[in-house]
This record gives C-alpha cells, sequence and structure tokens, in this order.
C-alpha cells in the first residue's frame, strides 16, 4: 500500500505539509491536493495542521527568493509528480540555502529549472496572444486557455498595462475568473460570480474587422512560412486568437 | 550569530580588565585572599555578561568598552602614586606578655563589692563567680605567624621560599649559570621540537589550507611554549624533594648542588630555533609545484606560492617527459595576491579547462560554458551531469574529457587509427607513410 498525503490545493498549505513531514522524518511516497481520486493500492492521509500564514516569509528569510519563485512556478504547473520535485527541492535547499540552484547534478534541481522556465515562457507568449473585447459601460474581457494555471501571473502583469479600465481575464480550462477594478484584482470562481452583460459594445465588431483586415494586408505572400509561424504561434492558442480563428 | 559575537567580544573585555584593573586593585588593596576576590569577581562579570548579551542592545558595548580604555588609563596612574602598606607584621615580645601577667587589675565582685584577686575564679567571701580578665588573655592563640610572616603564605609558596633560604645557606650563586644535567638534556629536546613545530607552521602558511587550521596550529604552539616555560629550576627543586619526603631539604639541596654543571647551551638552543625559520623559508623560496599520478599525465595537486613571486601563476606543459592534463582541488584558492594565471594548452578537462576554451567545443554553446563554469565550483562535474547541463553530447563526445576519463574508444585519438579509416572518394586507403596535412 502507499501512502499518499494530502494538502489543501494552496501553495501554503503544500509548504506546511512538507514542514511537518521534514521534522518527523517521514518519507512520503506521493503527496497530492484535495481533488485526487486515489487508486486501488492507494492509502490517503489527511494531515490536519494549523496553516501557518507565515511560512512564506520565513522560507524566503532562510532560502532568499529567487529559490523560492521557482518553487511557486513549478506548483503552477501540471506536472505529474510536482509536489514531490518540490518536497526533495525544499530538502536539498535547506543543505545548501541560495546556492542549491548551481547544483544542476541533482535530479530534482535540473527538473525545476526545465519546469519553471517552461511556465514563465508561457506566461511570457500569453501576454502577446490575449486579445481583449469591449463590453457594454467599458470593460474589456479575453478568455484563453494555457496549459498552466499562469492566470494570477498574467494579471499580475495586465495591473500594471492597462492601470485605467475595468478588465476581465476568464481561464476556460479550469473556470476562474480576475475582476481589476483599477485598484486590484481578484481571482474567484466560475459558479460565485455571473457576467450580467452579455452584450457587445457598438464600435466593437467595426473594430475587429479593421484588425483582420490589417493582418490580412501587412503580411507578403512571398516569405509564408508555415512551420516557422507555427513555432512562435502554437495551433492550441488559435482558438481565442481573433485574426486566425477562421483558418482552424 | 549576533548574540555569540557579543558575547565573545564581551568576555574579551571582561579578560582585559580583570587582568589590568581589578587584579592590580586587589593586590595593592586588600590584604588577604586577593586572588580569591578577584576571581570571583571575573566569574559573576562573566555570568552577568552571558545574561546581558541576550537582552541588551548593541549600543552598551561600545559603552562599556569606552569606560574600560579610560578606566585603566586613570587607574595606572592612581597605582602608581599609591604604595602599597607593607605592614609586617611584628613579632610580640615575650617580655611584654610577662609583664601584663604580672601587674593584673583587681576586679570588683557583684555580689558583695570586696576587692578579689583577679587569679580567682570566684568570690572569696560568698562564693559568685567572678569575671576575670586572665582567663580572656589565656584563650589566645598563638599562631604560627606570629613568629614568622612566612606562614601566612600557601604551602606551595612556603616551600619555595623555604628552599630560598636553604639556597643561600648552601652558598648557591644566581648570577653564575648553572643547571642540573637533567634539566639541560631537557631543555635541548624541548627547543628542538619547538624549532619543528615553527618550521612546519611556515610550511602550512605557503600552502593554502583552510584559515582554522592556521588557528589551531597557533594554539599548539602557543600551549607548548607556556608549558615548557614552567619547566624551571625551581619546580625541578620541588619535584625532588616531594619524591623523597623523608631526608631534610638541605640535604636534597647539596645533593643537587654537587652535580651542577655550567650553562654553555644557551648558543646551540637559539641556533636551533633560527634553523627551524630559515629553513622552509629557504626551501619555499621559489614557487613549488606538486603533483599527482593520473591516467596519462600528471595533475597539479598543491602550488606553493614562493616569496619572491606570489602575483603570477605559471605552469609548464610536461613534466617528467609526460604532459600535465588537469589542476586538481581548489589549487589557487587562498592566495589573496594572485593576479595572473598562465595554464598550458594541454589542459582540456571539463572541470578545469578555461571559458574560452569550452567555447571551442563543438555541441558547448555560451549557455552551457556558463552553466559549467558556475556549477563547477560548487561540484565535480560527471558524464550524466553534462546531459542535464544542456550539452550536446552526441557532437561533444570526441572532444571532451571528463573526470579523468574519455567518452569513446581510447583508440579513435591514435594517429595510425585514424589514417587506417580514413577513405578517400576513390575508395581509396591513404598510403601509410604519406602525412596528413594541417589546416590551421
Amino acid at each position: 500500500m502507499k501512502n499518499v498525503y494530502i494538502y489543501e490545493g494552496n501553495f501554503i498549505s503544500l509548504l506546511n505539509t512538507i514542514i511537518f513531514l521534514l521534522k518527523n522524518n517521514i518519507k512520503p511516497e506521493n503527496i497530492k491536493s484535495e481533488d485526487y481520486t486515489p487508486t486501488l493500492f492507494e492509502n490517503i492521509i489527511n494531515l490536519s495542521i494549523n496553516q501557518d500564514e507565515t511560512i512564506l516569509e520565513k522560507t524566503i528569510k532562510s532560502f532568499g527568493l529567487f529559490p523560492v519563485h521557482r518553487m511557486y512556478y513549478v506548483f503552477l504547473s501540471e506536472e505529474e509528480n510536482k509536489e514531490l520535485i518540490i518536497y526533495y527541492f525544499f530538502r536539498n535547499s535547506i543543505k545548501y540555502r541560495q546556492k542549491i540552484l548551481y547544483y544542476r547534478n541533482l535530479k530534482c534541481v535540473s527538473e525545476v529549472w526545465r519546469i519553471s522556465n517552461y511556465v514563465i515562457h508561457e506566461t511570457h507568449k500569453m501576454k502577446g496572444f490575449l486579445r481583449f473585447k469591449e463590453l457594454e459601460k467599458n470593460i474589456l474581457y479575453a478568455e484563453m486557455e494555457p496549459t498552466n494555471d499562469i492566470l494570477f501571473l498574467i494579471s499580475c502583469h495586465f495591473t500594471k498595462r492597462l492601470k485605467n479600465e475595468f478588465w476581465i481575464i476568464k481561464d476556460n480550462k479550469r473556470k476562474i475568473l480576475s475582476i481589476y477594478d483599477k485598484k486590484e484584482f481578484i481571482i474567484v470562481r466560475e459558479e460565485e460570480f455571473k457576467l450580467t452583460i452579455e452584450k457587445e459594445s457598438k464600435h466593437e465588431k467595426d473594430i475587429e474587422e479593421l484588425w483582420k483586415t490589417f493582418y490580412k494586408t501587412i503580411g507578403i505572400k512571398e516569405r509564408k512560412n508555415e512551420r516557422c509561424r507555427r513555432n512562435f504561434m502554437p495551433k492550441k492558442y488559435w482558438k481565442y486568437i481573433i485574426e486566425v480563428q477562421e483558418e482552424i | 550569530m549576533e548574540v555569540i559575537a557579543i558575547f565573545v567580544t564581551d568576555l574579551f573585555i571582561t579578560l582585559f580588565q580583570n587582568i589590568f584593573i581589578i587584579k592590580p586593585y586587589c593586590f595593592r588593596f586588600v590584604k588577604e585572599n586577593s586572588s580569591e576576590i578577584s576571581n570571583n569577581i571575573l566569574i559573576t562579570k562573566i555570568i552577568l555578561s552571558l545574561f546581558l548579551s541576550l537582552t541588551i542592545p548593541k549600543n552598551f558595548l561600545s559603552l562599556d568598552f569606552n569606560l574600560l580604555v579610560y578606566g585603566t588609563l586613570i587607574s595606572f596612574m592612581i597605582l602608581i602614586f599609591t604604595k602599597k602598606n607593607t605592614e609586617s607584621t611584628s613579632i610580640p615580645n615575650l617580655s611584654s606578655l610577662l609583664t601584663n601577667y604580672n601587674n593584673l587589675p583587681e576586679v570588683i565582685c557583684k555580689n558583695c563589692n570586696s576587692v578579689q584577686d583577679s587569679k580567682n575564679n570566684f568570690c572569696t567571701n560568698c562564693g559568685a563567680k567572678l569575671e576575670s580578665q586572665l582567663l580572656k588573655d589565656t584563650t589566645k592563640l598563638v599562631k604560627p605567624t606570629d613568629f614568622d610572616p612566612i606562614y601566612s603564605n600557601s604551602p606551595e609558596v612556603l616551600l619555595e621560599k623555604f628552599i630560598e633560604k636553604e639556597l643561600i645557606n648552601a652558598g648557591f650563586e644566581k648570577d653564575k649559570s648553572l643547571i642540573p644535567q637533567v634539566i639541560a638534556k631537557k631543555k635541548i629536546i624541548f627547543s628542538s621540537l619547538l624549532a619543528i613545530l615553527i618550521s612546519v607552521y611556515i610550511c602550512l602558511i605557503f600552502f593554502h589550507f583552510p584559515i582554522y587550521t592556521y588557528i589551531i596550529g597557533l594554539i599548539i604552539i602557543i600551549i607548548f611554549i607556556f608549558k615548557t616555560q614552567k619547566y624551571d629550576f625551581m619546580t625541578y627543586l620541588k619535584k625532588e624533594i616531594k619524591s623523597r619526603p623523608q631526608e631534610k631539604i638541605s640535604n636534597v639541596i647539596m645533593n643537587i648542588k654537587n652535580s651542577l654543571i655550567e650553562d654553555k647551551q644557551k648558543g646551540l638552543r637559539t641556533t636551533i630555533l633560527i634553523l627551524g625559520i630559515i629553513t622552509p623559508l629557504i626551501v619555499f623560496s621559489k614557487p613549488r609545484i606538486m603533483y599527482e599520478k593520473v591516467s596519462d599525465g600528471y595533475a597539479v595537486r598543491f602550488y606553493t606560492f614562493g616569496l619572491t613571486n606570489f602575483k603570477t601563476v605559471e605552469i609548464p606543459e610536461k613534466h617528467n617527459g609526460k604532459p600535465v592534463l588537469s589542476l586538481r582541488g581548489n589549487t589557487f584558492s587562498n592566495m589573496p595576491f594572485l593576479e595572473e594565471v598562465n595554464l598550458p594548452n594541454t589542459i582540456k578537462e571539463i572541470n578545469t579547462c578555461s571559458y574560452y576554451d569550452l567555447l571551442k567545443i563543438p555541441g558547448i554553446g555560451v549557455k552551457s560554458a556558463k552553466r559549467i563554469i558556475n556549477s563547477r565550483k560548487k561540484f565535480t562535474i560527471h558524464l550524466e551531469d553534462l546531459k542535464r547541463m544542456g550539452v550536446v553530447l552526441k557532437r561533444a563526445k570526441y572532444f571532451i574529457l571528463c573526470n579523468g576519463k574519455y567518452i569513446t574508444n581510447k583508440e579513435y585519438f591514435n594517429k595510425n587509427f585514424i589514417e587506417k579509416n580514413v577513405v578517400l572518394e576513390e575508395n581509396r586507403l591513404l598510403p601509410s607513410n604519406t602525412e596528413q596535412l594541417r589546416l590551421f
């Protein structure tokens, strides 16, 4: 029987469980979030620990900012054993402190580099691929479907980029929304929040057509390179990009 | 860490205070148990400082330090101008005691008011008890210090003073440097040991070990000097006397005095010490390299910087006819004045190769070269790690020597093997005598 330890689904609760396991010298075979359905030969253990809110500050104070950032990026990804990778990374960084990321011979460190880079690169791409519509009452609305859970990172970017607008970004894969009211953004589930306004504004369709014609005319027919284009703009994102929607 | 640092500095200050202020004051002004009092003050101060270093802010330390500096100045001024009150306890005369005994005062009985002799314990009239002065006088104890002030000292010091007396009686002169034979032998052994220790310590300076090894070496030398200086003529005499408790002190001293020799070896000892200092300096006057054997060549294990040249390093291409392949360990880690290192071209090990040589290898780009340089400070790179760094092993494996091992078969690098397997366009092997042209 395998022992599977369960945490609440937060980054903070994950850190708390890892510290609890390290203090009691338990070597976990797997760590999963709450909504995990176990197989036949797995034994679920639910640890009821007090959630220490100051744990983030403590870890940053002891390991430095950079490794903790990397751990958070891994947590946002959809890797299968991401919790175990974070566990081993945490255990090694007690020994090496801030210099842990230089130890690429350890498997957990090289995995952390690979996964966190994947998450960062996807956020960078998503900043370009997001297309906003204008609804009534000057609200901007956008949808996306990324592989990793990068809604938080993207909305951090757009608080600076679109400071004087009301905007809403929706993640269709996880069904989460982030809402901005010119001061700060909140991330809520779809059940908790319902959009009452669904009508587009008057000029929206004209602007869309303008954009499409611009896209068509700017391209040079002789220089067309489909493979290079798909390298920079993968096909999985095309669903929500206006100018290439028709090509699918 | 901060708490420990504060505590250590505070401890240093307390020791300093104790040696230069409290102890001299105690010896000057307190008659008895002066050393005990000073020790008690030291212990209480250390406990207090341990307690204070946990609680009190850092500014307190600077105040304490300032007080100490001014305090030492003032206390030395006071100590110079005051003189020690040397009250030699005078020997009471027996005759004065006797006169006291003769001229006894008369006592009046409280019951019947009759005058009585103070010799009587009881009244002759009524039989009541008398409070006579004589009883008080007779209960006065006679201490050994009443006869001679020597006895006030501790037994160790007493023995020394006895020995000094006996030495004067035996006609021993301190000015002539006379030493028993046993001590003369031991002194030479000790001084030669000290010379060896010092020469080893100076040799250590040229190698580059971590700093704590030097600190431990210094402590060992200081303890050795402290222990050997205690071994004196006086301690030797004490030991002899304690080993033969049945004989008289004067007899023992006379026996020893007959076996004394003149101290002629003072010059020898100093020469041994100077030799111990000079020999390592001569040996390491020029920089020296220590090699280690690896497969097909040598590796540099230690580089000792000499006295003449400690800014630049030059490592030769060949040693004993075989190429120098790599540098092992942290060869130049603790050289503070290093400015320039010249490495030969034969070194191409991944763990020791320079950045520009790494870039020349196909399959290693700018990013992976930087990764290799950053991470090889922390650990030695193995073959499995190279793949995780992002090196394309498919191309690079023919040019890499990793941890002293070739990845591919070693025969590939032989000239004959290459010539045999080179196939020209017309399906004809190269003739064996011809040489391949060098392109660059």
